[in-house]
Protein backbone atom coordinates (compact mmCIF):
# COMPACT_ATOMS: atom_id res chain seq x y z
CA UNK A 1 0.00 0.00 0.00
CA UNK A 2 2.43 2.05 0.47
CA UNK A 3 4.06 2.53 -3.04
CA UNK A 4 0.78 3.12 -3.93
CA UNK A 5 0.58 6.03 -1.93
CA UNK A 6 4.00 7.22 -3.27
CA UNK A 7 2.57 6.04 -6.74
CA UNK A 8 -0.32 8.71 -6.61
CA UNK A 9 1.40 11.40 -4.49
CA UNK A 10 3.59 11.73 -7.78
CA UNK A 11 0.47 11.92 -10.00
CA UNK A 12 -0.94 15.09 -7.44
CA UNK A 13 2.94 16.81 -6.80
CA UNK A 14 2.68 16.43 -10.86
CA UNK A 15 -0.07 18.87 -11.13
CA UNK A 16 0.03 20.46 -7.33
CA UNK A 17 3.67 22.01 -7.24
CA UNK A 18 2.63 22.78 -3.42
CA UNK A 19 3.33 19.09 -2.62
CA UNK A 20 6.75 18.72 -0.73
CA UNK A 21 7.95 15.10 0.97
CA UNK A 22 10.09 14.84 3.68
CA UNK A 23 11.25 11.90 4.95
CA UNK A 24 12.90 10.94 8.62
CA UNK A 25 15.59 9.17 6.56
CA UNK A 26 12.97 6.08 6.11
CA UNK A 27 11.44 4.44 2.89
CA UNK A 28 14.49 2.47 1.44
CA UNK A 29 13.07 1.77 -2.32
CA UNK A 30 9.76 3.58 -1.84
CA UNK A 31 10.49 6.73 -2.07
CA UNK A 32 12.88 6.74 -4.93
CA UNK A 33 10.37 7.78 -7.55
CA UNK A 34 9.05 11.31 -5.97
CA UNK A 35 13.01 11.64 -5.31
CA UNK A 36 13.35 11.02 -9.01
CA UNK A 37 10.62 13.08 -10.25
CA UNK A 38 10.79 15.89 -7.75
CA UNK A 39 14.40 16.01 -6.42
CA UNK A 40 13.52 19.78 -5.58
CA UNK A 41 10.77 18.84 -3.71
CA UNK A 42 12.13 15.94 -1.63
CA UNK A 43 14.64 16.61 1.46
CA UNK A 44 15.51 13.71 3.97
CA UNK A 45 15.92 15.25 7.42
CA UNK A 46 17.54 12.61 9.09
CA UNK A 47 16.13 10.43 11.78
CA UNK A 48 15.01 13.00 13.30
CA UNK A 49 11.19 12.92 13.94
CA UNK A 50 10.73 16.64 15.93
CA UNK A 51 12.38 18.07 13.19
CA UNK A 52 10.11 16.33 10.53
CA UNK A 53 7.44 18.18 11.96
CA UNK A 54 8.86 21.55 12.84
CA UNK A 55 10.07 21.76 9.08
CA UNK A 56 6.65 20.76 7.51
CA UNK A 57 5.26 23.42 9.85
CA UNK A 58 7.06 26.48 8.84
CA UNK A 59 6.96 25.14 5.38
CA UNK A 60 3.25 24.41 5.27
CA UNK A 61 2.86 28.31 7.04
CA UNK A 62 4.63 29.16 3.68
CA UNK A 63 2.27 27.55 2.00
CA UNK A 64 3.50 24.57 0.69
CA UNK A 65 1.56 21.25 1.54
CA UNK A 66 4.69 18.88 3.37
CA UNK A 67 3.81 15.06 3.59
CA UNK A 68 6.15 13.84 6.24
CA UNK A 69 7.19 9.92 6.05
CA UNK A 70 8.30 7.64 8.54
CA UNK A 71 7.21 4.64 11.19
CA UNK A 72 3.78 5.20 12.12
CA UNK A 73 4.92 5.15 15.79
CA UNK A 74 7.86 7.76 15.29
CA UNK A 75 5.87 9.81 12.91
CA UNK A 76 2.67 9.89 15.54
CA UNK A 77 4.35 9.62 18.76
CA UNK A 78 7.86 10.53 18.83
CA UNK A 79 6.88 13.92 17.50
CA UNK A 80 3.27 14.64 19.08
CA UNK A 81 3.66 17.53 21.49
CA UNK A 82 5.28 19.39 17.61
CA UNK A 83 2.58 18.11 15.90
CA UNK A 84 -0.25 19.71 18.42
CA UNK A 85 2.04 22.90 18.91
CA UNK A 86 2.45 23.17 15.07
CA UNK A 87 -0.01 22.18 12.48
CA UNK A 88 -2.58 21.59 14.65
CA UNK A 89 -2.07 24.95 16.99
CA UNK A 90 -1.71 26.98 13.23
CA UNK A 91 -4.56 24.83 11.22
CA UNK A 92 -1.84 24.13 8.59
CA UNK A 93 -2.17 21.06 6.19
CA UNK A 94 0.94 19.15 7.43
CA UNK A 95 0.27 15.28 6.51
CA UNK A 96 1.94 13.12 8.31
CA UNK A 97 2.81 9.12 7.08
CA UNK A 98 2.47 6.53 9.45
CA UNK A 99 3.71 2.95 7.82
CA UNK A 100 2.49 0.36 9.84
CA UNK A 101 -0.68 0.68 11.72
CA UNK A 102 -1.29 -1.97 14.36
CA UNK A 103 1.77 -4.98 14.46
CA UNK A 104 2.07 -4.63 11.33
CA UNK A 105 5.91 -4.61 12.31
CA UNK A 106 5.42 -8.08 13.62
CA UNK A 107 9.24 -9.42 14.67
CA UNK A 108 10.22 -5.78 15.13
CA UNK A 109 8.06 -5.62 18.93
CA UNK A 110 6.48 -3.12 20.30
CA UNK A 111 8.25 0.17 19.43
CA UNK A 112 7.22 -0.28 15.90
CA UNK A 113 3.95 -1.15 16.81
CA UNK A 114 0.92 1.69 16.31
CA UNK A 115 -1.12 0.49 18.47
CA UNK A 116 -1.98 4.01 20.32
CA UNK A 117 -1.15 6.64 17.60
CA UNK A 118 -4.91 6.96 16.85
CA UNK A 119 -5.75 7.91 20.53
CA UNK A 120 -3.03 10.03 20.70
CA UNK A 121 -3.79 11.67 17.64
CA UNK A 122 -7.79 11.65 18.05
CA UNK A 123 -8.59 14.16 20.36
CA UNK A 124 -6.66 17.02 18.79
CA UNK A 125 -9.22 19.89 16.84
CA UNK A 126 -9.37 19.76 13.33
CA UNK A 127 -7.18 16.87 12.87
CA UNK A 128 -8.46 14.43 10.28
CA UNK A 129 -6.96 11.06 10.67
CA UNK A 130 -7.06 8.45 7.52
CA UNK A 131 -7.09 5.15 7.48
CA UNK A 132 -7.80 3.89 3.73
CA UNK A 133 -8.44 -0.09 4.06
CA UNK A 134 -6.41 -0.81 0.64
CA UNK A 135 -5.40 0.44 -2.06
CA UNK A 136 -8.27 1.62 -3.99
CA UNK A 137 -9.15 3.48 -1.02
CA UNK A 138 -5.59 5.14 -1.73
CA UNK A 139 -6.29 5.56 -5.05
CA UNK A 140 -10.02 7.31 -4.49
CA UNK A 141 -9.52 8.85 -1.68
CA UNK A 142 -5.59 11.14 -1.91
CA UNK A 143 -7.31 13.87 -3.67
CA UNK A 144 -9.53 14.62 -1.28
CA UNK A 145 -7.30 14.27 1.65
CA UNK A 146 -4.48 16.53 -0.08
CA UNK A 147 -7.12 18.98 -0.47
CA UNK A 148 -7.65 19.02 3.36
CA UNK A 149 -7.08 22.07 4.73
CA UNK A 150 -5.74 21.17 7.78
CA UNK A 151 -3.09 18.54 9.61
CA UNK A 152 -3.93 14.82 8.12
CA UNK A 153 -2.86 11.41 10.11
CA UNK A 154 -2.36 8.58 7.66
CA UNK A 155 -1.95 5.27 8.51
CA UNK A 156 -1.12 3.17 5.80
CA UNK A 157 -0.25 -0.58 5.76
CA UNK A 158 2.89 -2.08 4.22
CA UNK A 159 0.85 -4.04 2.42
CA UNK A 160 -2.93 -4.49 2.53
CA UNK A 161 -5.54 -6.63 0.82
CA UNK A 162 -8.48 -5.93 -1.17
CA UNK A 163 -11.26 -4.39 0.85
CA UNK A 164 -14.84 -5.66 -0.61
CA UNK A 165 -17.21 -3.98 2.75
CA UNK A 166 -18.62 -0.73 2.09
CA UNK A 167 -16.98 2.03 3.06
CA UNK A 168 -18.80 4.28 6.11
CA UNK A 169 -19.53 8.11 4.55
CA UNK A 170 -22.49 10.66 4.34
CA UNK A 171 -24.29 8.52 1.91
CA UNK A 172 -24.25 4.82 3.87
CA UNK A 173 -27.29 3.13 4.48
CA UNK A 174 -28.53 3.25 7.94
CA UNK A 175 -27.29 -0.15 10.18
CA UNK A 176 -28.64 -3.41 11.23
CA UNK A 177 -29.41 -4.12 14.93
CA UNK A 178 -25.72 -5.55 14.67
CA UNK A 179 -23.67 -3.13 12.83
CA UNK A 180 -19.85 -4.36 12.71
CA UNK A 181 -17.21 -1.13 12.00
CA UNK A 182 -13.70 -1.85 10.88
CA UNK A 183 -10.97 0.49 11.08
CA UNK A 184 -9.73 0.70 7.84
CA UNK A 185 -6.81 -1.97 7.71
CA UNK A 186 -8.56 -4.33 9.81
CA UNK A 187 -11.26 -4.75 7.62
CA UNK A 188 -10.28 -8.80 7.29
CA UNK A 189 -11.05 -9.13 11.04
CA UNK A 190 -14.09 -6.86 10.71
CA UNK A 191 -15.10 -9.49 7.49
CA UNK A 192 -14.63 -12.19 10.12
CA UNK A 193 -16.95 -11.27 12.34
CA UNK A 194 -19.27 -9.84 10.19
CA UNK A 195 -19.83 -13.83 8.55
CA UNK A 196 -19.65 -15.60 11.66
CA UNK A 197 -22.90 -13.31 13.19
CA UNK A 198 -24.70 -13.20 9.65
CA UNK A 199 -24.79 -17.37 10.71
CA UNK A 200 -26.70 -16.30 13.48
CA UNK A 201 -28.81 -13.44 12.48
CA UNK A 202 -29.38 -11.65 8.94
CA UNK A 203 -29.85 -8.46 10.52
CA UNK A 204 -26.29 -7.59 10.41
CA UNK A 205 -24.02 -4.90 8.43
CA UNK A 206 -20.26 -4.33 7.65
CA UNK A 207 -19.00 -0.81 7.17
CA UNK A 208 -15.32 0.37 7.28
CA UNK A 209 -14.48 3.46 8.60
CA UNK A 210 -11.67 4.94 6.56
CA UNK A 211 -11.89 8.81 7.71
CA UNK A 212 -11.90 10.36 11.18
CA UNK A 213 -12.71 13.45 10.33
CA UNK A 214 -15.47 17.10 10.44
CA UNK A 215 -17.94 14.49 9.69
CA UNK A 216 -17.46 11.08 11.21
CA UNK A 217 -19.26 11.39 14.61
CA UNK A 218 -22.40 12.40 12.71
CA UNK A 219 -22.09 10.11 10.04
CA UNK A 220 -21.55 6.88 13.22
CA UNK A 221 -24.81 8.65 15.26
CA UNK A 222 -26.91 7.96 11.77
CA UNK A 223 -25.61 4.81 11.08
CA UNK A 224 -25.98 3.68 14.48
CA UNK A 225 -29.59 4.69 14.74
CA UNK A 226 -31.00 1.37 14.51
CA UNK A 227 -28.17 -0.23 16.31
CA UNK A 228 -28.49 -2.47 19.58
CA UNK A 229 -24.87 -3.81 19.51
CA UNK A 230 -21.55 -2.64 17.79
CA UNK A 231 -18.78 -4.69 17.09
CA UNK A 232 -15.84 -2.26 16.60
CA UNK A 233 -12.32 -3.93 14.95
CA UNK A 234 -9.23 -1.74 15.14
CA UNK A 235 -5.75 -2.60 14.50
CA UNK A 236 -4.79 -0.49 17.79
CA UNK A 237 -5.68 -0.83 21.62
CA UNK A 238 -8.97 -1.28 22.20
CA UNK A 239 -8.99 2.04 23.90
CA UNK A 240 -8.40 5.65 22.32
CA UNK A 241 -9.35 4.45 19.31
CA UNK A 242 -12.56 3.72 17.09
CA UNK A 243 -14.47 1.76 19.82
CA UNK A 244 -14.28 4.52 21.77
CA UNK A 245 -15.33 7.15 19.42
CA UNK A 246 -18.03 4.61 19.23
CA UNK A 247 -18.42 3.93 22.38
CA UNK A 248 -18.41 8.48 23.38
CA UNK A 249 -21.13 8.56 20.56
CA UNK A 250 -23.25 6.29 22.69
CA UNK A 251 -22.97 7.40 26.22
CA UNK A 252 -22.99 11.58 24.89
CA UNK A 253 -26.64 10.76 22.63
CA UNK A 254 -28.32 8.20 25.47
CA UNK A 255 -27.92 5.88 22.92
CA UNK A 256 -29.00 1.74 24.14
CA UNK A 257 -26.37 0.50 22.54
CA UNK A 258 -23.52 -2.36 23.81
CA UNK A 259 -20.40 -1.78 22.39
CA UNK A 260 -18.16 -4.84 21.86
CA UNK A 261 -14.85 -3.50 21.10
CA UNK A 262 -12.04 -6.30 19.15
CA UNK A 263 -8.41 -4.97 19.23
CA UNK A 264 -4.79 -5.15 21.05
CA UNK A 265 -6.21 -5.87 24.69
CA UNK A 266 -2.73 -6.39 26.29
CA UNK A 267 0.92 -4.93 26.14
CA UNK A 268 2.26 -6.41 23.20
CA UNK A 269 5.26 -7.63 24.62
CA UNK A 270 7.29 -10.74 25.34
CA UNK A 271 6.44 -12.99 22.24
CA UNK A 272 6.81 -12.22 18.65
CA UNK A 273 5.22 -13.57 16.23
CA UNK A 274 3.54 -12.49 11.97
CA UNK A 275 0.45 -11.03 12.35
CA UNK A 276 -1.54 -14.08 12.86
CA UNK A 277 0.55 -15.12 15.87
CA UNK A 278 0.69 -11.66 17.09
CA UNK A 279 -3.42 -11.33 16.69
CA UNK A 280 -3.97 -14.26 18.22
CA UNK A 281 -1.74 -13.80 21.36
CA UNK A 282 -2.54 -10.22 22.23
CA UNK A 283 -6.16 -9.10 20.35
CA UNK A 284 -9.29 -9.85 21.52
CA UNK A 285 -10.51 -13.45 21.27
CA UNK A 286 -13.05 -13.86 18.35
CA UNK A 287 -15.10 -16.58 19.99
CA UNK A 288 -15.47 -14.38 22.93
CA UNK A 289 -16.98 -12.02 21.17
CA UNK A 290 -19.17 -13.85 19.10
CA UNK A 291 -20.60 -15.47 22.56
CA UNK A 292 -20.97 -12.14 23.80
CA UNK A 293 -22.97 -10.81 20.91
CA UNK A 294 -24.85 -14.15 21.00
CA UNK A 295 -25.65 -13.22 24.87
CA UNK A 296 -26.55 -10.32 24.07
CA UNK A 297 -29.20 -11.20 21.38
CA UNK A 298 -30.37 -14.09 23.94
CA UNK A 299 -29.48 -16.63 20.47
CA UNK B 1 25.62 55.05 9.65
CA UNK B 2 26.63 55.91 12.90
CA UNK B 3 22.74 57.21 13.16
CA UNK B 4 21.25 54.11 11.69
CA UNK B 5 22.72 52.22 14.59
CA UNK B 6 22.04 54.84 17.74
CA UNK B 7 18.41 54.77 16.20
CA UNK B 8 18.20 51.43 16.84
CA UNK B 9 20.03 51.17 20.45
CA UNK B 10 17.23 53.82 21.26
CA UNK B 11 14.33 51.87 19.85
CA UNK B 12 16.07 48.86 22.25
CA UNK B 13 15.73 50.91 25.24
CA UNK B 14 11.73 52.31 24.21
CA UNK B 15 11.35 48.34 24.25
CA UNK B 16 13.10 48.26 27.63
CA UNK B 17 10.96 50.73 29.30
CA UNK B 18 8.19 49.35 27.75
CA UNK B 19 9.03 46.23 29.08
CA UNK B 20 9.19 47.16 32.50
CA UNK B 21 6.06 49.40 32.40
CA UNK B 22 3.53 46.85 30.88
CA UNK B 23 4.75 44.01 33.18
CA UNK B 24 4.64 45.71 36.39
CA UNK B 25 0.61 46.71 35.73
CA UNK B 26 0.73 43.15 34.66
CA UNK B 27 1.75 42.22 37.81
CA UNK B 28 3.69 39.43 36.11
CA UNK B 29 7.40 38.07 35.68
CA UNK B 30 9.67 36.74 33.08
CA UNK B 31 10.89 40.28 32.79
CA UNK B 32 14.58 39.00 33.27
CA UNK B 33 14.56 37.32 30.14
CA UNK B 34 12.48 39.89 28.12
CA UNK B 35 15.18 42.49 29.20
CA UNK B 36 18.49 40.06 27.97
CA UNK B 37 16.64 40.38 24.36
CA UNK B 38 15.67 43.95 23.66
CA UNK B 39 18.40 44.72 21.25
CA UNK B 40 18.32 41.64 19.17
CA UNK B 41 14.02 42.39 18.83
CA UNK B 42 14.53 45.90 17.87
CA UNK B 43 16.93 44.92 15.19
CA UNK B 44 15.41 41.34 14.35
CA UNK B 45 11.83 43.77 13.91
CA UNK B 46 13.75 46.43 11.84
CA UNK B 47 15.09 43.71 9.68
CA UNK B 48 12.39 42.05 8.96
CA UNK B 49 10.61 43.10 5.90
CA UNK B 50 6.99 42.66 5.66
CA UNK B 51 6.56 42.52 9.77
CA UNK B 52 3.14 42.41 10.49
CA UNK B 53 1.66 41.84 6.18
CA UNK B 54 0.20 38.87 5.12
CA UNK B 55 2.53 38.65 2.49
CA UNK B 56 3.26 34.95 1.87
CA UNK B 57 7.54 36.21 0.79
CA UNK B 58 7.52 38.66 3.44
CA UNK B 59 10.81 37.42 6.09
CA UNK B 60 9.22 35.57 9.04
CA UNK B 61 10.28 35.81 12.44
CA UNK B 62 10.57 32.89 15.37
CA UNK B 63 10.62 33.64 18.74
CA UNK B 64 11.36 30.66 20.18
CA UNK B 65 12.25 31.66 23.67
CA UNK B 66 8.45 32.23 23.76
CA UNK B 67 8.66 33.21 27.45
CA UNK B 68 9.87 36.49 26.67
CA UNK B 69 7.14 37.72 24.52
CA UNK B 70 6.47 40.51 26.07
CA UNK B 71 9.41 42.15 24.54
CA UNK B 72 8.67 41.15 20.91
CA UNK B 73 4.99 42.97 21.74
CA UNK B 74 6.53 45.64 22.72
CA UNK B 75 8.95 45.78 19.69
CA UNK B 76 5.75 45.48 17.71
CA UNK B 77 4.49 48.38 19.37
CA UNK B 78 7.55 50.32 18.33
CA UNK B 79 7.40 49.63 14.94
CA UNK B 80 3.49 50.15 14.61
CA UNK B 81 2.27 47.10 14.18
CA UNK B 82 0.21 47.00 17.31
CA UNK B 83 -1.57 49.52 18.68
CA UNK B 84 -0.42 50.91 22.34
CA UNK B 85 -3.96 50.03 23.26
CA UNK B 86 -3.63 46.39 22.38
CA UNK B 87 -0.05 46.02 24.11
CA UNK B 88 -1.90 47.31 27.15
CA UNK B 89 -4.07 44.47 27.54
CA UNK B 90 -1.48 42.25 27.94
CA UNK B 91 -2.26 39.44 30.57
CA UNK B 92 -6.14 40.95 30.54
CA UNK B 93 -9.12 37.89 29.98
CA UNK B 94 -9.56 37.96 26.09
CA UNK B 95 -6.52 39.50 24.80
CA UNK B 96 -4.27 37.93 22.49
CA UNK B 97 -1.23 38.69 24.05
CA UNK B 98 -0.54 36.30 26.95
CA UNK B 99 2.66 35.14 28.27
CA UNK B 100 3.78 33.12 25.01
CA UNK B 101 3.06 34.39 21.71
CA UNK B 102 -0.29 33.17 19.64
CA UNK B 103 -0.25 32.82 16.15
CA UNK B 104 -3.32 34.46 15.71
CA UNK B 105 -1.86 38.34 16.69
CA UNK B 106 -0.86 40.34 13.94
CA UNK B 107 3.35 40.03 13.87
CA UNK B 108 3.26 36.94 15.47
CA UNK B 109 4.64 33.88 13.05
CA UNK B 110 4.68 30.68 15.09
CA UNK B 111 2.90 30.24 18.43
CA UNK B 112 6.09 29.08 20.66
CA UNK B 113 6.27 28.61 24.38
CA UNK B 114 7.32 24.91 24.37
CA UNK B 115 11.24 25.29 24.34
CA UNK B 116 12.92 23.22 21.39
CA UNK B 117 10.33 23.55 18.73
CA UNK B 118 11.06 26.87 17.53
CA UNK B 119 14.15 26.41 15.27
CA UNK B 120 12.71 23.70 13.18
CA UNK B 121 9.79 26.33 11.97
CA UNK B 122 12.48 28.69 11.12
CA UNK B 123 14.20 26.30 9.04
CA UNK B 124 10.75 24.83 7.35
CA UNK B 125 10.17 29.20 6.55
CA UNK B 126 13.62 29.27 5.16
CA UNK B 127 13.32 26.31 3.44
CA UNK B 128 10.28 27.42 1.62
CA UNK B 129 12.18 30.35 0.68
CA UNK B 130 14.80 28.51 -1.43
CA UNK B 131 12.17 26.04 -2.84
CA UNK B 132 10.53 29.16 -3.68
CA UNK B 133 13.52 30.74 -4.89
CA UNK B 134 12.79 34.04 -3.42
CA UNK B 135 14.77 36.13 -1.27
CA UNK B 136 13.08 35.83 2.12
CA UNK B 137 15.13 35.33 5.52
CA UNK B 138 14.09 33.77 8.55
CA UNK B 139 14.91 35.18 11.63
CA UNK B 140 15.14 33.03 15.14
CA UNK B 141 15.36 34.17 18.39
CA UNK B 142 16.78 31.52 20.50
CA UNK B 143 17.74 31.14 24.37
CA UNK B 144 20.73 29.11 25.30
CA UNK B 145 18.35 26.95 27.14
CA UNK B 146 17.25 26.02 24.64
CA UNK B 147 20.69 24.33 23.93
CA UNK B 148 19.34 21.46 26.12
CA UNK B 149 16.89 19.95 23.77
CA UNK B 150 17.83 17.58 21.14
CA UNK B 151 15.51 19.27 18.83
CA UNK B 152 17.34 21.81 18.70
CA UNK B 153 20.08 20.07 17.69
CA UNK B 154 18.32 18.14 14.84
CA UNK B 155 17.48 21.19 13.18
CA UNK B 156 20.95 22.93 13.46
CA UNK B 157 22.45 19.66 11.77
CA UNK B 158 19.53 19.79 9.05
CA UNK B 159 19.93 23.68 8.67
CA UNK B 160 23.91 23.10 8.14
CA UNK B 161 23.15 20.62 5.87
CA UNK B 162 20.98 21.88 3.50
CA UNK B 163 23.22 24.97 3.45
CA UNK B 164 19.99 27.33 4.48
CA UNK B 165 22.05 31.14 4.33
CA UNK B 166 18.63 33.21 4.84
CA UNK B 167 18.23 31.49 8.18
CA UNK B 168 19.62 33.97 10.75
CA UNK B 169 19.50 32.85 14.75
CA UNK B 170 20.22 34.69 17.39
CA UNK B 171 21.19 32.48 20.13
CA UNK B 172 20.52 34.67 23.54
CA UNK B 173 23.41 33.56 25.60
CA UNK B 174 22.73 35.39 29.10
CA UNK B 175 23.71 31.98 30.82
CA UNK B 176 20.59 31.63 32.58
CA UNK B 177 17.87 29.43 32.82
CA UNK B 178 15.09 28.81 35.32
CA UNK B 179 16.73 27.12 37.98
CA UNK B 180 20.05 28.24 37.73
CA UNK B 181 22.73 29.06 35.81
CA UNK B 182 23.39 27.11 32.11
CA UNK B 183 27.00 26.33 33.07
CA UNK B 184 25.76 24.65 35.85
CA UNK B 185 23.00 22.75 34.63
CA UNK B 186 23.62 21.78 31.49
CA UNK B 187 26.64 22.98 29.45
CA UNK B 188 26.67 25.58 26.50
CA UNK B 189 30.30 25.89 25.47
CA UNK B 190 30.53 23.37 22.85
CA UNK B 191 27.73 24.24 21.09
CA UNK B 192 29.49 27.14 19.03
CA UNK B 193 31.55 24.75 17.67
CA UNK B 194 29.25 21.89 17.05
CA UNK B 195 27.26 24.73 15.03
CA UNK B 196 30.28 25.65 12.89
CA UNK B 197 31.17 21.82 12.26
CA UNK B 198 27.43 21.25 11.27
CA UNK B 199 28.33 24.48 8.49
CA UNK B 200 26.66 27.59 9.84
CA UNK B 201 28.55 31.35 9.70
CA UNK B 202 29.09 31.39 13.01
CA UNK B 203 29.75 35.16 14.78
CA UNK B 204 30.14 36.72 18.32
CA UNK B 205 28.37 39.64 19.49
CA UNK B 206 27.59 41.85 22.23
CA UNK B 207 24.11 40.97 22.88
CA UNK B 208 23.43 44.29 23.82
CA UNK B 209 24.99 46.40 21.29
CA UNK B 210 22.60 46.86 18.28
CA UNK B 211 25.40 47.79 16.18
CA UNK B 212 27.40 44.81 16.34
CA UNK B 213 24.34 42.92 15.74
CA UNK B 214 23.48 44.78 12.79
CA UNK B 215 26.86 44.56 11.37
CA UNK B 216 26.50 40.57 11.93
CA UNK B 217 23.80 40.51 9.59
CA UNK B 218 25.17 42.35 7.15
CA UNK B 219 28.07 41.12 6.65
CA UNK B 220 26.51 37.80 6.84
CA UNK B 221 24.13 38.97 3.76
CA UNK B 222 27.39 40.17 1.59
CA UNK B 223 29.09 36.71 1.96
CA UNK B 224 27.03 33.65 3.44
CA UNK B 225 27.35 30.25 2.44
CA UNK B 226 24.97 28.53 5.36
CA UNK B 227 22.88 29.70 7.84
CA UNK B 228 24.23 32.49 10.62
CA UNK B 229 23.97 32.11 14.19
CA UNK B 230 24.72 35.33 16.07
CA UNK B 231 26.00 34.24 19.35
CA UNK B 232 24.73 37.55 21.78
CA UNK B 233 26.35 37.31 24.67
CA UNK B 234 24.02 39.01 27.05
CA UNK B 235 22.99 40.02 30.60
CA UNK B 236 19.68 38.71 32.29
CA UNK B 237 17.56 41.50 33.30
CA UNK B 238 19.81 43.84 31.44
CA UNK B 239 19.55 47.87 32.46
CA UNK B 240 18.13 47.30 35.58
CA UNK B 241 20.98 46.96 37.78
CA UNK B 242 19.28 44.57 40.76
CA UNK B 243 17.50 42.16 38.44
CA UNK B 244 20.97 41.96 36.06
CA UNK B 245 21.77 38.03 36.70
CA UNK B 246 19.23 37.15 38.95
CA UNK B 247 17.92 34.21 38.57
CA UNK B 248 14.56 34.98 40.44
CA UNK B 249 13.50 37.68 37.88
CA UNK B 250 12.90 34.79 36.06
CA UNK B 251 9.63 34.43 37.88
CA UNK B 252 8.87 37.27 39.95
CA UNK B 253 6.77 40.25 39.08
CA UNK B 254 7.95 43.46 40.14
CA UNK B 255 6.55 45.58 43.55
CA UNK B 256 5.83 49.21 43.40
CA UNK B 257 8.71 50.36 45.34
CA UNK B 258 10.76 47.90 42.90
CA UNK B 259 9.10 49.24 39.57
CA UNK B 260 9.57 52.85 40.65
CA UNK B 261 13.35 52.02 40.93
CA UNK B 262 13.55 50.06 37.47
CA UNK B 263 11.46 52.51 35.65
CA UNK B 264 13.84 55.38 36.65
CA UNK B 265 17.08 53.29 35.58
CA UNK B 266 15.37 52.19 32.35
CA UNK B 267 14.27 55.58 31.48
CA UNK B 268 17.24 57.75 32.68
CA UNK B 269 19.26 54.90 30.10
CA UNK B 270 16.59 55.76 27.20
CA UNK B 271 16.86 59.78 28.03
CA UNK B 272 20.49 59.56 27.61
CA UNK B 273 20.60 57.58 24.52
CA UNK B 274 17.89 59.91 23.25
CA UNK B 275 20.30 62.94 23.65
CA UNK B 276 22.96 61.21 22.14
CA UNK B 277 21.19 60.64 18.96
CA UNK B 278 19.68 63.95 18.81
CA UNK B 279 23.06 65.84 18.05
CA UNK B 280 24.07 63.51 15.35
Amino acid sequence: MRQRLIEELCKIAQRDSRVVLLTADLGYGVLDKFGAEFPSRFFNVGVAEQSLIATATGLAEAGYVPYCYSIATFASLRGVEFIRNGPVAHRLPVRIIGIGPGMDYGFDGLSHYAVDDVGSLRCQPGLTIWTPSDEKDISSQISFVNEIKAPVYMRILKNGVDCSATRLTDKSPVGASVTVLSLGDAHPIGNNIFGRIQNIIPDVSHQIVTILGETTNEDLLRHLSTAKICVVAENHYVVGGLASLVSEIVANNGLNITVVPVGVNALPIGRLGDAKFLAGRFMTDIDQVIRKVELQLKV
Amino acid sequence: MLAKHQKLQVLAQKIRCQVIEISHKAHKGHIGSALSICELVAVVSSNARGLGMSDPKRDRVVLSKGHAALAWYSALEQQGILTTETLNTYMCNDTLLGTHPDPQLNGVDFMTGSLGQGLGYGVGAALAGVISNDDRMSFVVLSDSELNEGSTWESAALAGQLKLRNLLVFLDLNGQQALGKTEDILPTSYAIGSWSEFGWNVQRVDGHSAEQIQKAIDQHKRSASGPLLIVATTISGRGVSFMEREVKWHYLPMSETEFIDASMQVTETLARLEDETRDL
